[in-house]
């Protein structure tokens, strides 16, 4: 939703801000505009109004100055002031009431002495009759005291107008004249450009110099001479003024005030605020109208668009969730050609190519499955915590189960390995391949696998918890069974190959010693000839035997203080008679004392016997074998060096495997089963001792081994085990001597 | 013991057997044979041998049993006669402890010369 929110916020900006800007302008400076006409035309209204109100006071000060001034009345005044005659009263009363009639709006006149003491009037009556001097003062500097104060006798407000009257230039009487104000209210009361709200004031000071009004007020009718008018403020600049103010109903009002001449009076005309600001209100009305109006269509128009861009998103939004769900047959029905159009259509391509690669993955884990199921290795994928997450069909039936079942399960639970029929447990959170061989499985049925377990890790990333490990258990209980068979079948043949080969060797022993010396030499010759192959069959037949033992680790040797020289020496003199056939110097270097190891002296022989016999084997006539026995670094080296055909450097590291030959094959012309070496070695490791060659195709062959020296103590131990009642042993045979 | 002059061969193996006798005879020593364990036993009864060269792998009744025998029953006499075990097999590491408790010796057939018989005689008497 903020799309939409944001489309709302510019489209306002951008639509509002300019008509606000103007709106403001206009408003200040129409309103500035307004005030002043206004102001203009109260002060033009205030400015005739006070010209009209002072004609008519001019008219009615006229009147008075006319009567003061008449003839009859100065002569009339005059005389009775003199002579208190009644008839000078009767003539000024006549003129007063002659000018009363004469004007109308006059309502009455008196004419008191200096000290307030009516002289005479327009008025029978006793009202009126006495005046009190202080209501007439009339200022030094003016000749005239004008005044609007209540007509007792009927309660209306009246124009009061006094002034001295002077006779023989000495101020004899005051005259006062009482106007009706009709007229001067009137002229107030005309509103003519002054609306609805606006008014003349005029007000003076009265004797407590409070400001009061002194004709009724538009709003208060009442109000003549009682309501102060202090908070207009009519007097601020000599009457003169232009202000801002509050009037007597409270109203902020605009005030233009005029001294008036004639009188100590101020005239203002005044309009309240709201008036004059009614059309700039009605022009802010109007703008905030516009706004207003236009916000709206505005917000209207950003909501449609706003849904013109997020609808198609939000419908792109939802499809791109279903894809995700792996909905691929969702499409996005937009019906645009802009670029939101484009967009649904590139997020349609991408949703069927994504089909198209989950289907392709798809065939490949298929495919990965059938590898995985076509194969005997059970093969098993593991979590951290040891949870299975993916099974092969072997796995499945090694643990006499179905793959489903196997899925979740824990590897610990379904596999319980043992090594040497003891408990082992494989660690399965590897950091590299680990590999755990001769490990036994019981299957549910209670057979017995042989298995090699390999355990390796699948790093993706840096993440240790989604680390897994990839587990392959390789069944060998087959190949073990064929192993074992195969040692069995070679073990049998060889038994059933001895009884009849010890017959044919005992029968040639027996007729060369019986013909041993009757015989002729070539019969002689024939009978060594078939000897020696019996023997040499009788030993390879040993050579089968001693690897089916070294394979089924049943090879037991009897370990005891052996003399290596006389072995070396022994074995020797039995290898002269060979050697001499090709004309081979077989010699010996080294120490003749006694060498002592702790070994099997029938094993040890053998080894010897191995290496002099393939040294004369592959030495050609007239070379030379060399035996020497050296002790270096607490060990005996027996080194046999030959002269002959060597050996090549590719062929060395695999010389003292199993039935390996150097010049390989049956045409080679060498006999032999390349079982020697083997047994040498296996021999050598049995006694911690070491076999090595060092070899030269052309020039010999060195081959040596080593023992570790016996000190004494080695000695004494050996000694003490050695098997007492065994007393004598030879290759073949073991008697004991026991005394019964 | 002063000369071992009497020797039984019991040997199934006809061509053994009679080799052994040719040549244990023709060192003047006095030769009877027995072609399988039960022959073995009776040999012993009649011949009273004071040497027995016993063949472990034999039919009817194999060498372990005929020694049991003619070591723990008296009426063959020869509880203490000098008995040695012919094998094809190996070293003798399969003699268990109470066979060769009872044994002489052993021989392995095809890894002795005909000499070692004479060696073998002597190392007993």
């Amino acid at each position: 939703m903020k799309i939409k929110q944001k489309l709302i916020g510019l489209f306002l900006l951008i639509g509002l801000a300019p008509t606000l800007a103007v709106s403001l302008v206009a408003y200040i400076t129409i309103s500035r505009e307004l005030r002043t006409t206004t102001s203009n035309q109260l002060t033009s209204i205030a400015i005739k109004q006070e010209q009209k109100i002072n004609s008519l006071l001019q008219k009615k000060q006229e009147d008075v100055i006319k009567l003061t001034n008449n003839y009859d009345f100065q002569v009339a005044l005059g005389s009775y002031l003199a002579t208190h005659n009644a008839k000078d009263l009767t003539t000024i009363n006549s003129i007063l009431q002659n000018t009363q009639t004469q004007v109308s709006e006059i309502q009455a006149i008196y004419v008191a002495n200096p000290t307030g003491t009516v002289l005479a009037s327009t008025i029978d009556g006793t009202e009126g009759q006495q005046m009190s001097k202080s209501t007439f003062t009339i200022p030094e500097d003016s000749d005239m005291n004008i005044a609007v104060r209540e007509d007792p006798r009927d309660g209306l407000d009246k124009l009061y107008m006094a002034t001295d009257v002077t006779v023989n230039k000495q101020e004899a009487a005051i005259l006062n004249v009482v106007y009706r104000i009709d007229d001067i209210v009137a002229a107030v009361q005309d509103y003519t450009g002054l609306g609805t709200t606006g008014e003349t004031i005029v007000a003076s000071k009265d004797s407590t110099g409070k400001v009061v009004s002194l004709f009724p007020l538009r709003f208060n009718t009442d109000a003549a001479l009682t309501t102060q008018l202090t908070n207009l403020n009519l007097f601020a600049d000599g009457g003169n003024s232009y202000h801002q103010s509050t009037d007597y109903r409270g109203h902020k009002v605009m005030v233009a005030a005029r001294s008036i001449g004639f009188a100590d009076w101020v005239i203002a005309t005044k309009m309240d605020n709201q008036e004059i600001t009614a059309p700039i209100n009605q022009l802010r009305n109007g703008l905030i109208g516009i706004v207003v109006a236009s916000s709206i269509i505005i917000i209207v128009v950003a909501i449609y668009f706003a849904r013109f861009f997020t609808n198609p998103i939000l419908q792109i939004a939802r499809a791109s969730q279903r894809i995700g769900r792996g909905d691929f047959t969702e499409r996005i029905e937009l019906h645009r050609t802009d670029e939101i159009g484009e967009l649904g259509t590139s997020i349609n391509a991408m949703g069927l190519s994504l089909k198209d690669f989950v289907a392709r993955i798809e065939s490949q884990r298929h495919r990965l499955e059938v590898i995985l199921n076509s194969t005997a290795e059970s093969i098993l994928a593991i979590d951290k915590a040891g949870t299975i997450l993916i099974a092969n069909q072997a796995a499945g039936e090694l643990a006499s189960t179905t793959v489903a079942d196997l899925t979740g399960k824990n590897v610990g639970d379904i596999f319980t390995w043992k090594r040497n029929n003891g408990d082992f447990n494989v660690d399965y959170n590897v950091t590299e391949t680990r590999v755990f061989p001769d490990m036994q499985y019981t299957d549910k049925a209670g057979n017995e696998h042989f298995v090699k377990v390999l355990v390796a890790p699948v790093n993706d990333g840096q993440d240790q918890s989604t680390a897994q490990s990839i587990v392959t258990i390789h069944d060998e209980t087959k190949s073990r069974e064929l192993e074992d068979m195969k040692i069995d079948f070679v073990s049998m043949a060889a038994h059933e190959l001895r009884t009849p080969l010890a017959a044919i060797r005992g029968y040639l022993e027996l007729i060369s010693y019986k013909k041993g010396t009757s015989a002729d030499p070539e019969t002689t010759t024939y009978i060594h000839q078939a000897l020696k192959s019996a023997t040499e069959l009788g030993g390879l037949i040993n050579n089968l035997l001693d690897v089916t033992r070294i394979e089924r680790g049943t090879l037991t040797l009897h370990f005891e203080k052996t003399d290596l020289s006389a072995l070396i020496a022994q074995a020797i003199k039995e290898s002269q008679f060979v050697a001499k056939d090709k004309n081979i110097t077989l010699s010996y270097e080294g120490p003749q004392a006694e060498c002592f190891v702790v070994g099997d002296p029938i094993a040890i022989r053998e080894v010897i016997n191995n290496l002099l016999a393939n040294a004369v084997k592959y030495t050609d006539v007239n070379g030379a074998v060399t035996v020497r026995l050296a002790a270096e670094d607490q060990k005996y080296t027996v080194r046999v060096t030959d002269t002959g055909i060597g050996i090549p450097q590719k062929a060395i590291p695999n010389l003292f495997t199993k039935f390996y030959r150097v010049h390989g094959g049956l045409d080679s012309g060498s006999t032999g089963t390349g079982l020697g070496l083997y047994i040498s070695k296996s021999i050598m490791e049995r006694h911690h001792g070491t076999i090595s060659v060092e070899s030269e195709v052309g020039k010999g062959s060195t081959f040596s081994f080593a023992i570790p020296v016996l000190d004494d103590a080695q000695l004494a131990a050996a000694q003490s085990s050695q098997e007492q009642n065994i007393t004598r042993r030879h290759r073949g045979w073991v008697t004991k001597n026991i005394a019964r | 013991m002063a000369g071992l002059r009497k020797i039984l061969l019991v040997e199934d193996n006809p061509e053994l057997r009679n080799l052994y006798k040719l040549f244990l005879h023709g060192h003047g020593f006095d030769v009877d044979m027995a072609a399988d364990g039960e022959e073995g036993l009776v040999a012993a009864k009649k011949f009273k041998p004071d040497l027995i060269f016993l063949d472990i792998m034999m039919p009817k009744m194999d060498g372990f049993q005929v020694l049991k025998i003619l070591r723990h029953d008296e009426s063959y006499g020869c509880t203490k006669t000098k008995i040695v075990l012919l094998t094809n097999l190996g070293d003798g590491s399969k003699v268990s402890p109470s066979v060769r408790k009872d044994m002489d010796g052993y021989v392995v057939k095809a890894e002795i010369n005909l000499d070692d018989f004479l060696e073998i005689i002597k190392s007993l008497e």
